[in-house]
């Protein structure tokens, strides 16, 4: 009785399911990011590069060139082609912290379908330690989703991002 | 019950059985349990896959769990902590609320679009309800016969009857309204809405927009005091905890959490707040009073929500 209910219900819904795949956020687990990197520079020195939400494209590897829209949003062209929209949400000088989130997704280059990241220098001994974190969902946020389009498939892109952003932001202060 | 224990806690007045905290971990597929009284975490237990909300049903001595990814909501024993049952809901069932006077659970449905009622006493699906897109958070005005919908991607807030299949008003919310809280004492409604960086202060009656209120950056999970006088919401994006006045709205505090906090639960003699703290893997345990977090405990796996139970 029980499962012929939810059959048929589940029948009557499912054009619904269909349509509603990608819609953004919250029904998927949320997955994160936490990657970081010693720099032997200082912590203004670090700063100045990352608070320079437009010169993304200056110590990002993976990043072609930047567009401003307006003074918050930047449209990020990758090198192997696509391009997606970042919204600048923080930028704190004096905590050395910048923070910002996905406005326009394009999930056959990022296969995400939101996240929020967050950027920090802070100073150590030997010169500053540069964290990247943040929380994200996978492209597709049903509860099928293709293998292209997983919480796997997003944490690798997602991990390899930030990892060749902090190893990029290394390479060209340490020069 | 038995007379000599009956005589035994009435000679003993200090003694009150102390509430917990449920704690769920939606990558860890577990459930912590925290003793209010010593500070700890107790026991975890395994559940299903990627749980989240978690109702306390205290008369049958269930916690109902929900489960987005698999499409089904768990019945735990609050004693054993033994599976009883999974009710095959289909969709994503996310948020939760009990309705004790009908024995029925309202969830929310992320997938489609939808407020599913369960009777708890058969643990049969038996309606699906039309609301906005996204639905996340939902609460109950128990005396007032009403259920309060945040729909995410509609920026709007879906008022139902309680008691029969109908839809009773759409509220304009601000951008991404994510949780919900009910305050009895003063018939207003609360909704963090995450996008506007504001809580929304509405009239539970009239369904006037009171107040939009600046509570910081990305604010998550919403809970009222039991005395009505005092709500407090948590800012993922700011790392803090805000407590309002529920009468003038004003900011009385704003304290430091851990990273990304999630969800908020205040004991019930209102004396300490509990936040977990999603990126951060954390217990933060706040004094109200000196409004300054105590200490903050490691948990395991990305905390999800809060469940006080009894």
């Amino acid at each position: 009785m029980k499962k012929n209910l939810n059959k048929l219900l589940i029948l009557s819904m499912s054009l619904g399911l269909l349509v509603s795949t990608l819609t953004v956020a919250h029904g998927p687990t949320p997955q994160k990011i936490d990657e970081n990197i010693a720099i032997n520079a200082d912590v203004a020195t670090v700063w100045n590069k990352v608070q320079a939400f437009e010169l993304l494209a200056e110590w990002h590897p993976l990043v072609a060139s930047v567009d401003m829209t307006d003074e918050i949003t930047r449209v990020v062209t990758l090198e192997k082609g696509g391009e997606f929209t970042d919204s600048l949400d923080e930028s704190d000088a004096e905590a050395h912290y910048l923070s910002y989130r996905l406005l326009q997704e394009n999930i056959d280059v990022i296969p995400v379908s939101f996240y929020t990241i967050g950027i920090k220098v802070e100073a150590t001994d030997n010169g500053s330690l540069v964290s990247w974190g943040g929380r994200f969902y996978r492209a597709d946020t049903g509860n099928f989703p293709p293998e292209n389009l997983n919480d796997a498939a997003a944490v690798e892109m997602m991990t390899e991002y930030a990892k060749f952003g902090l190893e990029g932001l290394k390479s060209i202060l340490e020069k | 019950m038995n007379k000599h224990i009956v005589f035994f806690l009435a000679m003993m007045p200090s003694i009150v059985l102390a509430d917990n905290l449920y704690i769920s971990s939606q990558t860890g597929n577990e459930i912590s349990i925290f003793n209010l009284d010593t500070l700890q975490v107790e026991k975890t237990f395994e559940v299903p896959k990627g749980p989240v909300s978690m109702i306390e049903d205290t008369e049958q001595q269930l916690i109902y769990v929900s489960h987005p990814g698999l499409g089904r909501i768990s019945v735990i024993d609050k004693t054993s902590h033994e599976l009883l049952s999974e009710i095959d809901t289909g969709g994503q069932p996310f948020g939760m609320i009990l309705d004790h006077t009908k024995q029925q659970l309202f969830v929310t449905d992320w997938s489609r679009d939808a407020v599913l009622v369960i009777n708890t006493a058969t643990w049969l699906l038996v309606d699906i309800l039309a609301v906005g897109k996204s639905p996340a958070g939902i609460a109950l005005d128990a005396i007032g016969r009403k259920v309060f919908v945040a729909n995410r991607e509609s920026n709007s807030l879906t008022v139902l009857d309680a008691d029969k299949p109908m839809l009773l008003a759409t509220i304009k919310t601000g951008e991404r309204p994510y949780a919900v809280a009910f305050n009895p004492h003063n018939g207003h409604i609360y909704v963090s809405c995450i996008k506007e960086n504001s809580v929304r202060v509405i009239d539970s009656n009239s369904y006037e927009t009171i107040a939009t209120l600046k509570s910081g950056k990305a604010p998550y999970g919403i809970t009222v005091a039991n005395d009505g006088k005092q709500f407090y919401v948590v800012n993922q994006n700011d790392n803090s905890l805000v407590i309002f006045d529920a009468e003038n709205f004003d900011i009385i505090a704003e304290i430091n959490t851990g990273k990304m906090p999630e969800d908020v639960a205040v004991s019930s003699d209102q004396q300490r707040a509990f936040v977990t703290n999603w990126f951060g893997s954390s217990l933060s345990v706040i004094d109200l009073q000196s409004a300054k977090q105590l200490k903050r405990i490691p948990l395991n796996n990305d905390p999800r929500m809060i469940l006080l139970a009894k």
